[in-house]
């Protein structure tokens, strides 16, 4: 198995980070139907779901880059299904990159709580870079703008009080299954 | 899931590559941030336009993009007004109730420069995703010497979206059958249930799923030929080139003409207030 060691990425890993992406995908898109639109319910729970999926995703890979890797995968999905995402891909590129280097500053990927913080720190910057976004996209329209900042915050709860706590219960649970095995 | 509705009937009209059409999105896409003037917007949204009609024959496709881009920029003005409006009313008699109107009265003061920002980047990503497909998007990807820590990845997703989604319908009915609806009022009246009965299970079944898959793409060498061998060879043509070419000199002209006119506005602006004082004095 010479060939193993030419990698930083395992194919396993890439091969979650895809199979994550498509799930995060069609689970936000079960709850949209579901919850019947983009209502705060709606944006309070399919933010929770992915954070939790996320803090899973990096639970189970546990390398440095994979929020960088999930969001240029995240980010190629969302450009060739909708259309979008293709200015704020440097700015969250950034973002990703400092929160992976804040997990390993945090204790590294071994440490669930560093997993968390990180996590969380991912979703409040680029929550910054989707207001950023909305600035200069509708710079003429200040009304416009702070609306979008408002509906950003019941998904940011969702985050928090969702994603977050359930992310670390799943993990507990996965591990003791045996799935999760690095944290 | 338009990357994987297109097909063989749907062959691109101009023979475009995959490389040109993602060089133009980004390109267009970028340049339209920094435009704001209405008349500038308009100019690109007409010459995109252009590229999407020699793009595609899926008219229908396009129609139902533009009214449901329609409908979604007249229920926000909507929704955001009437937001504003509810606010308002709620705050009446303090000093935030003004200030309150002033942003309501905004939001319908300049709405459609937002909205016409927005039609030259659709025009673009219709054209590149409407000529897209699978086959089509690895290929390019391999030609572009994207190394297997991209590629891998995006072949998954591309792969999984159709499995998933019926695996979330296998699940769906697992929960029903054990008595749980899965439906709006049940995820609001316990949303904590829901997501656990609901995720978990689907997240031990992605991670198998990813164990098996991982396996069999480590038997077969995915990702690890030096060079990537190619089915079909694709190369950039006379047509590719020409369209880079018109792409960045439209870039380039739309710029140059954004550039120079707030300095006119503002001298225009500055004029009308020296017109106003010499009026005043």
């Amino acid at each position: 198995m010479a060939g193993k060691s030419r990698f930083y990425w395992r194919t396993e890993d890439l091969v979650v980070v895809g199979l994550f992406a498509a799930l995060a995908k069609v689970v936000s898109l079960a709850i949209a139907l579901v919850g019947g639109g983009m209502n705060p319910f709606t944006l309070f729970l399919k933010n929770g779901v992915s954070t939790a999926l996320l803090v899973v995703l990096v639970a189970r890979v546990g390398r440095f880059g994979v929020l960088s890797l999930q969001l240029f995968v995240t980010h190629m999905v969302s450009l060739l299904m909708f259309g979008g995402g293709m200015i704020s891909f440097l700015p969250a590129l950034a973002i990703a990159i400092l929160c992976d280097g804040a997990i390993a500053l945090f204790g590294g990927y071994r440490r669930l709580a560093a997993v968390i913080a990180g996590v969380a720190m991912y979703d409040l910057l680029l929550r910054g870079v989707s207001i950023g976004m909305s600035m200069l996209s509708a710079r003429e329209n200040a009304g416009m703008v702070m609306m979008a900042a408002v509906m950003i915050v019941p998904g940011y709860f969702g985050c928090l009080l969702v994603g977050l706590p359930f992310g670390a219960k799943f993990v507990k649970e996965l591990r003791h299954a045996g799935i999760v095995r690095n944290v | 899931m338009q990357a994987l509705c297109a097909t063989s009937e749907n062959e691109d009209p101009c023979g475009l590559d995959f490389r040109t059409r993602l060089l133009a999105s980004l390109v267009l896409s970028t340049v339209t941030i920094y435009l704001s003037d209405e008349r500038i917007l308009a100019v690109l949204a007409a010459a995109t336009f252009a590229y999407l009609a020699a793009s595609t024959r899926r008219w229908k496709v396009v129609a139902a993009a533009y009214l449901m881009m329609t409908a979604m920029s007249i229920l926000s003005i909507a929704v955001i007004w009437c937001s504003y409006t509810l606010i308002g009313a709620i705050l009446e008699g303090s000093s935030a109730a003004g200030r309150f109107a002033q942003m309501r009265e905004s939001v319908l003061g300049n709405f459609h420069t937002p909205f016409l920002r927005m039609l030259p980047s659709m025009n673009v990503m219709l054209a590149l995703v409407l000529n897209l497909s699978v086959q089509k998007f690895t290929g390019a990807m391999k030609s572009l010497r994207m190394p297997r820590v991209v590629f891998l990845p995006l072949l998954v997703f591309c792969r999984f979206v159709p499995e998933f989604i019926d695996v979330t319908r296998q699940l769906r009915d697992a929960v029903r059958m054990r008595g749980f609806p899965v439906s709006f009022g049940s995820a609001i009246l316990h949303p904590f249930q829901t997501v656990r009965l609901t995720v978990v299970p689907l997240c031990v079944r992605t991670l198998r799923m990813a164990d098996n898959l991982a396996m069999a793409a480590e038997m077969k060498r995915v990702g690890y030929a030096r060079r990537p061998t190619h089915l079909r060879e694709t190369y950039l043509r006379g047509r590719d080139w020409a369209t880079m070419a018109v792409t960045v000199s439209l870039a380039a002209a739309v710029v140059v003409w954004q550039s120079n006119v707030p300095q006119k506005a503002s001298m225009m602006r500055r004029g009308a207030t020296i017109e106003k004082r010499s009026d005043t004095k």
